[in-house]
This record gives structure tokens, C-alpha cells and sequence, in this order.
């Protein structure tokens, strides 16, 4: 299934970059037309082929963005369900895309019944003005969309010169947070913090006029008490040292939180956090 | 421009001054965005040490980006220039101002930290042959980021406002707190280690009291922590309040007092704490711009913009701190 998507990911990068600029920047400045953006009709036409999606309608899943981001390198999406997930209704699946990214699908988030809320906040990258979609399918098979339109740019917000070495020294470390106390059979928000330049393979350092070659996340997996409660397919979109936001139901008396995380150098990282819930 | 668009602009633009309002209603008929900025005045706060200052707000063609401050020291044998304006076009105004003053020959241009509105006018001095200083600090950060800054600049600004401005090493380099004596008159250039930003020193002129506090201060306009270090920074000011400080010039605003170094503290101070509380109580990156409201510094230039990011800055900055605790 990674396999598939990433080479699917791969063949995306190279048809956005065929699209001339005019094309695809003749409609930067405006949010006025969601559906007039050439990059969002040709991930649609890889993604959802022929399927119906139903657009803003906002009760399904709702997104935040910023209309301006206060720093391009570190933008917060938050994706928002409008309901628990329980086995008569319950959301499969979310993809989050950014039209003008070089890489446009940013993250492929799945979702299970011990999920218990398909919540999500993390924080990406934007190149350049953009669409930012989020799209849900449902266990009917139905597609959701909701779309904001962000005026982010990279511009003189560059911090000073990223030490690599002590990027390296903390690669891969991780944190697992639970916030207040775990309820049995409620959802609780849970934090994965995970530390990783995230290199997207497309910064040239100023001073050296290297290139910094990519290396970033490409798989989170996170169980509760050996079941799975999300599973993440990211690109390098998201801005450096990953962060998700998400919700689990624990449904034991203890249990722990496991997290597994992947990198395209196939590097593996793991951590665990034992939880309790309140009687 | 318009009397109401001149008006406009003052009110958008906040801290400025009135003597250059003034000046706008005086030079309408003449086109005042173009005028505007090249008239900024150098104002003599002690016997030969003078400011030249900047509009603030946020680099926009109406201003021609010369937001920031800067300065000459005259001495006996030569001046010093401090901090050097956003634009080839902005230096040379700058030199202007200076020969308005002085015959003197400028002896130094030295900047006080990277930042565009500091830097970029270095290529004017440059032209003339005037060595430009910096901190060794100071000047790797330059290279490794102000080439995008120039581009940022020349798409906001336009190239006619930028024209010749180019990228530059600087000619010297130090690393240490030290006394210029070039000009004849003593100049005593501070750093106190990487504070507001690495390799961001202040001037001090021993004789008149007078502190060009550069990076690590503004007057009445919220600080931007991107390349500070908050509490070596807080360190770094209360150090800069021993001095026998009787006017200071900052980065943006007016000439102060150590009132405004006090003023600053208590934003650093309250910033941090704000954003650790907000942590602790388990919000989110998104809510934090909103949620990081200081009644007490909303009146400041850049609340809107700048501590918006600043609470997104240090709320990462203590949640990286979280995970290797």
C-alpha cells in the first residue's frame, strides 16, 4: 500500500511540475475558485477518479488554516469530525492536499472505530498561496470535502542556519502526551511530538549552495493497547520535527500508547507510553 | 498622493513621527510617497550624535521600506556610521544626511544586526569605500539567509526602490566587545552574546551617554523574538540598564529611555509566560496566535503581525523544550 502511494506520490510531483507556471499561478492570489485550480483537478483525477465529492457542506468534517500563517515553515491544520466514530457511521479515511506544493498530497490519515474521534492537528509547509483540501471518506464510501484557502510564502522568515549535526544527535527522538485523564471508552487527545529536520530534498543552503538531500517521515503508526488508532502517510509537506494531534479510545483498565514511525531513509523509531484511565 | 491618503498611511504606519506627517502635508503637491523617505530628518540628541528616523510598521512601497533606525556619531576626525537603511537608494540618502551635518569623512558603517531595514543600504557605502562592520555572527546569518530576503524585498517594494542594492560581505568582522576609536571620539561597540538575535550588539558613546540599542530593543513596538534568545535577551537588557544610559536610539520608534528597556522586559517576560501557561493547559499551535493576547502591549506597532508569530515561535520553542525533558 506505501509502496503504491508513493510511487503514485512520485508520479504527481512530476505532472505538477509539467504545469507551467502560467497556468497554475494565473489563479495564486485568489481564494474566489476551488475548483478553477489545475493542480487540485489533476490529484482529483489520480485520486477520485469519477467519484462524487461533496463539497464545504461541513457535516462531515470541518478544516481550520489560517488565511495568512504567521510563518510558512510552520503552518497549523486542524481537521475537525462532526461526529464520533461508531460502527453504524464512521470516517475511513482523510486526505490532506495542498495544491501548490511541489508534492500536493501531504498526508493520507486512516482512521479506525478505536480512533474514536477522526481529529487531527499537525503542521505543514506552504510554498507558495494555496488551496489546502481536506477529504474525508466515510465507511459509505462517500467523499467530503472541506477546503481554506492560505496566503503563505516563504520569504525572510528562514531561521539561522539549521545545525545538522545537533539535528542528527536528536533524530527520531520522541514523546507521547495524553492529555488530562484517560476516560475508559471516551476519546482522548493524544500528542506525538518526533524529532526530524523533515528535509523535503528541495532547500538549498545560502551560504553552502547545497542542497540538503530529503529525508523525512513517511509512515506513523499508533496503537492503543495493541490496537490501531491511526495510521499516517505523510510527505514531506509537513514542516520539521512532525507533530500530530489526535484521539484513541482506551479501552482497558491500562494499556499503552505505541507509536511507530518510519522515515524515507527506512529508519524506524519507536515509543510507548503507558496510560491509566480514571475510573 | 491624496491629503486623506497621506493621512492614511501616517495612521497605518503608527509610530510616525510628527515632523514627518509635517512634511508629507507640506510636500503633497510634490508626490510625497517618493519624497517622504528620503526627507526623514537627522535629529541631533546630544552634541554630535544624531537619529535618522525610520517610519515603522512593516516594509510597503509608501514607505519604501525604511521602517528601521539609524545613526552617525561625529567625531573629532571622522564619523561612524550606525546601521545603513534597506536600499542602495536608502544609504545614499543616509550619506546625504550625514554630509548635511558634517564635512567629516565617514570613517565606518557599522551594522547592528540582520535585519533587512539595517542591512541592505551597505551597498551605498560600499560604493564610497567605507568599510562595513558587523559581528562574525551577524554576518553568517547574513549569508545564509538575506539573499531571500532581497528577493522579498524587491517584490514588495519594487526594483526601482531596491535598484543597486546588491548582497555584500561585510569588510570586517569581530567577536568581542570593544572601543572604536577611528572617528576620534570613543564609541564602545556591545556584544552580550547571542540575545535578540547572534551577533546583535548595541553602541554605546561614552561621552554623551547616548545608546544605539539596535536589535535588542524597540520603543513601543513589539520585538521580534524569531532570532532571539528570550531569556539571554532579558539578561542582555538588564545589562544594557547599568549602563549611565541618557538617551537611547532603538530599532524602531522613537528616541527613549530606560523606560523602554523596562517596557521590553516585561513583553519578553510575559510573552513566555503566557505561551508556557497556554501549553501547560493543552492548547494547540492553532489556537495560540489567539490565544496569546496582551492587553497591555495591544497599542504597540506590529501586535497584529509580529506577536502573532512570536506566540506561534515560543510556544514551539517550549514544546521542543518538553520533548528532551
Amino acid at each position: 500500500m506505501i509502496e503504491a502511494w508513493m510511487s503514485r506520490r512520485s508520479a504527481l510531483v512530476w505532472g505538477a511540475a509539467a504545469l507551467t507556471g502560467g497556468a497554475a499561478r494565473a489563479q495564486l492570489k485568489s481564494g474566489d475558485d476551488p475548483e478553477a485550480s489545475p493542480r487540485w483537478q489533476q490529484v482529483r483525477g489520480s485520486l477520485f477518479k469519477g467519484r462524487a465529492l461533496r463539497d464545504n457542506v461541513g457535516d462531515v468534517i470541518t478544516l481550520e488554516a489560517p488565511a495568512r500563517a504567521e510563518d510558512a515553515a510552520i503552518v497549523p491544520i486542524v481537521i475537525r469530525a462532526r461526529f464520533e466514530q461508531r460502527p453504524e457511521r464512521y470516517i475511513k479515511q482523510v486526505h490532506l492536499i495542498i495544491d501548490n506544493n511541489p508534492s500536493p498530497i501531504s498526508a493520507i490519515f486512516t482512521y479506525t472505530l478505536d480512533s474514536g474521534r477522526a481529529d487531527i492537528e499537525t503542521r505543514v509547509r506552504i510554498d507558495e498561496y494555496t488551496f489546502v483540501r481536506a477529504i474525508a471518506e466515510t465507511n459509505d464510501g462517500q467523499l467530503h470535502m472541506a477546503t481554506r484557502f492560505v496566503k503563505a510564502a516563504g520569504g525572510c522568515s528562514a531561521p539561522p542556519g539549521k545545525d545538522a549535526a545537533a539535528a542528527q544527535a536528536t533524530l527520531g527522538q520522541m514523546r507521547l502526551r495524553v492529555q488530562g485523564d484517560a476516560a475508559p471508552r471516551a476519546p482522548v487527545l493524544a500528542q506525538l511530538m518526533i524529532s526530524h529536520p523533515n528535509d523535503s530534498g528541495l532547500v538549498m543552503d545560502q551560504a553552502t549552495r547545497q542542497y540538503t538531500p530529503p529525508h523525512f517521515v513517511r509512515r506513523i503508526d499508533v496503537s492503543a493497547g495493541g490496537r490501531l488508532v491511526l495510521s499516517a502517510d505523510l510527505d514531506f509537506s509537513i514542516s520539521e520535527n512532525p507533530n500530530l494531534r489526535f484521539y484513541f479510545v482506551p479501552r482497558d483498565d491500562a494499556g499503552t500508547l505505541e507509536a511507530v514511525v518510519v522515515d524515507s531513509n527506512e529508519l524506524r523509531f519507536q515509543q510507548t507510553l503507558a496510560y491509566r484511565p480514571s475510573p | 498622493m491624496t491629503a486623506g491618503g497621506a493621512a492614511r498611511s501616517a495612521r497605518r504606519t503608527r509610530g510616525v513621527g510628527r515632523a514627518l506627517v509635517a512634511a508629507c502635508t507640506v510636500a503633497l503637491a510634490l508626490g510625497c510617497a517618493s519624497s517622504a523617505a528620503d526627507d526623514a530628518a537627522a535629529t541631533e540628541l546630544a552634541p554630535g550624535v544624531f537619529m535618522v528616523r525610520g517610519s515603522g510598521g512593516t516594509a510597503e512601497p509608501a514607505n519604501a521600506g525604511r521602517i528601521g533606525n539609524s545613526g552617525f556619531i561625529v567625531g573629532d576626525s571622522g564619523v561612524i556610521a550606525i546601521d545603513t537603511g534597506t536600499s542602495y537608494r536608502h544609504g545614499r540618502a543616509l550619506l546625504a544626511r550625514i554630509a548635511q551635518v558634517t564635512d567629516k569623512p565617514v570613517r565606518l558603517a557599522l551594522i547592528t544586526h540582520v535585519q533587512p531595514e539595517f542591512v541592505f543600504g551597505g551597498s551605498a557605502f560600499r560604493e564610497r569605500g567605507i568599510p562595513i562592520r558587523m559581528h562574525a555572527n551577524a554576518a553568517s546569518l547574513m549569508a545564509s539567509r538575506c539573499e531571500s530576503c532581497l528577493k522579498n524585498l524587491n517584490r514588495v517594494l519594487g526594483s526601482d526602490a531596491m535598484a543597486g542594492t546588491t548582497m555584500f560581505v561585510p569588510d570586517q568582522v569581530f567577536e568581542q566587545t570593544h572601543t572604536l576609536a577611528r572617528s576620534g571620539r570613543a564609541v564602545r561597540v556591545i556584544y552580550l552574546g547571542h540575545s535578540s538575535g547572534p551577533g546583535d550588539v548595541a553602541v554605546f558613546d561614552e561621552a554623551s551617554g547616548v545608546l544605539f540599542a539596535g536589535g535588542l530593543l524597540d520603543e513601543r513596538r513589539i520585538p521580534d523574538v524569531q532570532d532571539g534568545d528570550l531569556a539571554a535577551w532579558l539578561d542582555a537588557l538588564a545589562r544594557l540598564r547599568e549602563l549611565p544610559l541618557r538617551r537611547i536610539v532603538p530599532g524602531h520608534g522613537g528616541a527613549t529611555t530606560v523606560a523602554a528597556i523596562d517596557a521590553q522586559a516585561r513583553y519578553l517576560s510575559g510573552l513566555q509566560t503566557r505561551m508556557a501557561d497556554l501549553l501547560n493547559a493543552g492548547a494547540g499551535l492553532s489556537e495560540a496566535p489567539d490565544a496569546a493576547n496582551l492587553p497591555d502591549f495591544a497599542a504597540w506597532d506590529q501586535y497584529d503581525t509580529i506577536h502573532r508569530r512570536n506566540a506561534s515561535i515560543v510556544y514551539i520553542r517550549l514544546e521542543r523544550e518538553l520533548l528532551f525533558k
